[in-house]
């Protein structure tokens, strides 16, 4: 019934003493560093460590009136059994795509170029240039009215690329504002970049 | 240090990057307060351990976009919570069988029996009472340093500086009882027999 209770070998708990006394600190928040990582790893390869991780919580549980009226049932192994036969969870170098600012960035880039390679733009632009020449009123962004009004004769792919580099650096700029930049295009900054978590938040 | 959030944002980061052991852990911590909060809503034991246990699903799925914000369980618990309600929400929307399907007009008394399951049982009901007794027990017997030392931590929630200007103790002194108490409770927990399988 209990399994992550009950998979523990009997008496195999209280025979390292050096790291109980250091799982009960750690489960306090009152352990870091080096020693924290070695707790953390002894439980990783050792079931029956994280059996008594649970105990040691079912105590502070009881304690606290937080155990459920009916029945005391172990549900981890049925969560992790389930887990196991989904999709691998997706890791953090991911988690940029489903965030909606990433996505944001990424349809306006694209909808960007898409207006810079659009032919029918182009086409737009040509006739903006004729109808200015000829005195008739434009609209559309100051941009393209400018681009227009100074002759007829300017090549487009010049504007685009102008247009293409206006944009972009007004990206990069707005990105690194944002703190996105550095992680989108680390080489906007010069900082350091760990993936280890621990690592990364150890003092 | 002190802040068992810490500890919750360490697992968290080794799930962030694809350890599953970290998550178990986190399950391990928070199931049975999960558990009775569900059972606040959804009151059939049975269905209340399927939505505790989606809650979970739902979490490690969303744990890739948890930023931390807020804290892990703060974050855990309204998952739980709309699970919990999505799942009365689904209920009650769920047309009552028809008589002709059971053979009977008791559809309400089928539906029941056909969800108990061994989390109903008297021994699984006295199994909760004994891990109860056991605990309280077991913090009866202790000497009173280490009685005192794991009520402040566990009921009080003082950190273990706390502990130590309230005891007037060195914070070493309180990590000592701490784990002396623990170890000598949990002895006692790994004889019940269900509980350890001995």
């Amino acid at each position: 019934m209990n399994e992550s209770l009950q998979r523990e070998p009997p008496g195999a708990a209280g025979s390292d003493m050096g790291f109980s006394a250091d799982l009960s600190a750690w489960m306090d928040g009152e352990l870091s560093g080096a020693r924290a990582r070695l707790t953390y790893r002894g439980m990783m390869t050792d079931e029956s460590r994280r059996a008594q991780w649970a105990r040691y919580h079912l105590i502070g549980d009881a304690l606290r009136g937080s155990l459920p009226d009916h029945g005391l049932v172990d549900i981890s192994a049925a969560v992790m059994a389930r887990l196991d036969d989904s999709p691998a969870q997706p890791s953090a170098g991911s988690r940029l795509i489903r965030s909606p600012r990433v996505w944001g960035l990424a349809a306006s880039l694209m909808l960007a170029a898409i207006i810079i390679a659009n032919p029918w733009h182009q086409r737009e632009y040509r006739q903006g240039a004729v109808q200015v020449a000829q005195g008739e009123s434009v609209s559309g962004d100051p941009a393209s009215v400018s681009a227009a009004a100074d002759g007829a004769g300017e090549d487009h792919e010049d504007y685009a690329q102008a247009r293409l580099e206006y944009y972009l650096r007004n990206h990069s700029q707005a990105l690194a504002d944002a703190g996105e930049g550095m992680r989108l295009f680390p080489y906007l900054s010069m900082a350091e970049y760990t993936t280890d978590p621990v690592a990364a938040s150890s003092p | 240090m002190g802040d068992t959030g810490a500890v919750d944002q360490e697992l968290v980061a080794r799930v962030q990057h694809g350890d599953k052991t970290a998550f178990d852990l986190l399950v391990r911590k928070y199931q049975f307060k999960v558990i009775k909060l569900v059972s606040r809503y959804v009151y059939d034991p049975s269905d209340a351990h399927d939505v505790a246990q989606e809650a979970f699903i739902k979490a490690y799925r969303a744990l890739p976009g948890f930023r931390g914000d807020s804290a892990f369980y703060t974050w855990l618990y309204r998952i739980a919570i709309n699970t919990a309600k999505n799942h009365v929400a689904a209920r009650n929307r769920t047309p009552i069988s028809s008589e002709s399907e059971f053979g009977n007009g008791d559809s309400d008394a089928l539906d029941f029996s056909s969800r108990l399951s061994d989390i109903d049982t008297p021994e699984a009901l006295l199994l909760t009472e004994e891990v109860r007794q056991t605990i309280m027990n077991a913090i009866e017997g202790l000497p009173q340093d280490l009685r005192t030392a794991i009520i402040l931590r566990e009921i009080e929630g003082m950190s273990y500086e706390e502990i130590a200007k309230t005891m007037d103790c060195p914070v070493g002194t309180v990590r000592s009882r701490l784990f002396r108490a623990r170890d000598a409770i949990d002895a006692e927990l790994r004889k019940i027999e269900g509980l350890t399988g001995t």
